[in-house]
């Protein structure tokens, strides 16, 4: 669906689904189209005092309206959103992340049926991270609820949201990965199948997805006469609190993974770890103004921490999700508002999805970032992933600005434990070839050798 | 809650099996609603009768009970 939009414009790729409005960038910003066909919803929801509850509670991101010609077709209002740092996919998130966007959506739900609205879109891609929680990003999901109808949204919310928590808390929590081929969320069929079957003994979770299913295709080509049944505003409230009290009980069995307790081994020695950290911020102090670091491999996001920095935003990337959920748990208790733990493996890292591949951006297409760090990194992406030196350096020239790199020598304990069990097939892994790799694309500004140990860190500036 | 389980087992056995294809989003959705409307709508009542029951029995702590119903409502 193609709608005409304002001249010098550029469509958001990933708006184009709601009748409501849609995304568009103009001059470098970020605005909102709210069409006319959206007037009555629109003022309801001003007037009634749910938006401004919504964004009082830092629920939903608050909006500022923006002048506009009248040449603009079909337009009641053009507004600009506080602007998101980073935007992330629910598959990239933890599951605590994914967990807290189920329940912030549902809460509110609750609110707009209190004040007379209701979510029509429960979409999980409706919420991102700001200040370390989520929010609320469309303000054009919100439509006026009439007493008796059922909530348009709650199938939505059931594959968004509900299913990979469930299989993540039931059976792996690698199946959250499913969010990245179902870009409308897992069908609730395939859910059904996967979840062992002592999962029909929660009746919550029989009914939301078994039964839910079921009946989906037991109706499938059946028509429904709607207007027999009646869903009273009560029960509503009943069935969002039957999900809320099933999401917020549920948790991850795994609890351990290989990189998990990394610093707690002390893998390199107190002080040698006390040393790197030091260069780092060093090096780090030596760029000048940072906008937006990311952390590759950030483990629990031990350096970009210990850089304390306010004012730059901190993407920290993972492929261990434990990791990442330890890190988002650190992130919500010590209220850090400027860091966001994701999920990335980078060897394999988010591509555009969706139509036409545009929908949802890939990795790269979200940068560059001023700054990346890369430590204890690429002899992973070396050693265990057989990525030749001038691949990796010709990735990074992509995505970042400045890089801050380790490199790790053959004769470190980690990669004499890489090849523990396999010929050693590297012989142009050396230091001698990563900077002349690295050269092609990055000017080397300085290098500085870890106390007690053969690794050394570079700043590298891209060409 | 035993007894509805096994009615649900039953609703979930007798369909037939299933199959993913482009569906309407919202017919299952909303038949499931509206059991899940009256059920738990109906447990939300039960619950909210218990209380004042109990409340009745146990007056030192009926202001403690109303304080929660309320919250919950």
């Amino acid at each position: 669906m193609m709608r005409n939009s304002p001249k010098t414009s550029k469509f958001s790729k990933g708006s184009f689904r709601d009748p409501s409005g849609f995304l568009f960038i103009k001059n470098g910003q970020l605005l909102r189209r709210v069409d006319i066909n959206y007037k009555d919803n629109f003022d309801y929801f001003v007037k009634s005092g749910l938006y401004k509850k919504l964004t009082e509670e830092g629920y939903l991101i608050s909006h500022k309206s923006v002048k506009f010609p009248s040449s603009y077709p079909n337009t009641y209002k053009i507004i600009k959103p506080e602007k998101i740092p980073f935007i992330s996919y629910p598959y990239e998130w933890c599951f605590s992340q994914l967990k807290d966007a189920a329940l912030l959506t549902l809460l509110i739900n609750r609110k707009s049926i209190e004040k007379g609205m209701i979510l029509k879109d429960a979409s999980a891609y409706n919420v991102q991270f700001l200040q370390g929680k989520p929010i609320f990003i469309d303000t054009l999901s919100f439509e006026k609820y009439k007493e008796g109808t059922p909530w348009i949204a709650y199938q939505q919310f059931c594959r968004h949201l509900l299913s990979p928590l469930l299989l993540a808390a039931y059976k792996d929590y690698r199946l959250m990965q499913f969010s990245r081929i179902f870009i409308d969320g897992i069908p609730l069929d395939l859910t059904s199948k996967l979840l062992p079957l002592s999962s029909i003994l929660n009746f919550s979770v029989l009914t939301n997805i078994h039964m839910h299913s079921k009946a989906e295709s037991f109706l499938e080509d059946k028509f429904v006469k709607r207007k027999e049944s009646y869903i009273s505003q009560n029960s509503l409230f009943a069935i969002i609190n039957n999900l809320e009290n099933l999401i917020s009980k549920l948790d991850l069995r795994t609890k351990k993974t290989e990189w998990l307790d990394y610093y707690e081994k002390d893998s390199y020695g107190n002080r040698s770890l006390r040393n790197k950290k030091n260069i780092v911020k060093g090096l780090f102090k030596e760029i000048g103004r940072v906008d937006m670091l990311w952390d590759l491999g950030s483990n629990i996001g031990y350096f970009s921490k210990a850089l304390d920095v306010k004012n730059t935003f901190i993407v920290d990337f993972d492929n261990d999700i434990l990791a990442v959920e330890k890190d988002y748990k650190e992130v919500k208790k010590r209220h850090l508002t400027n860091v966001l733990p994701l999920f990335l493996d980078l060897t394999n890292p988010s591509s555009g999805i969706g139509w036409a591949n545009e929908e949802r951006d890939s990795l790269i297409q979200r940068g560059p970032c001023d700054v990346a760090l890369a430590l204890a990194l690429i002899h992973h992406f070396a050693i265990t992933h057989n990525l030749p030196l001038s691949k990796i350096a010709n990735f990074f020239k992509h995505i970042c600005k400045w890089l801050i790199i380790e490199f790790v020598p053959k004769g470190d304990f980690q990669i004499k434990r890489l090849l523990l069990n396999r010929e050693d097939i590297f012989s142009e892994y050396n230091q001698e070839n990563f900077e002349k790799e690295f050269s092609n694309f990055f000017y080397i500004r300085k290098k500085i050798r870890i106390y007690n140990s053969e690794r050394v860190m570079y700043l590298m500036k891209r060409k | 809650m035993i007894i509805l389980i096994l009615i649900m087992s039953v609703f979930l056995f007798v369909f037939p099996k299933s199959v993913y294809a482009y569906i309407d989003p919202g017919s299952g959705s909303y038949l499931t609603q509206v059991i899940l409307g009256v059920i738990f709508g109906g447990l939300f009542m039960l619950k909210v009768y218990w209380r004042k029951i109990k409340n009745v029995f146990s007056k030192g702590s009926s202001k403690k009970n109303d304080e929660k119903l309320s919250k919950n409502e």
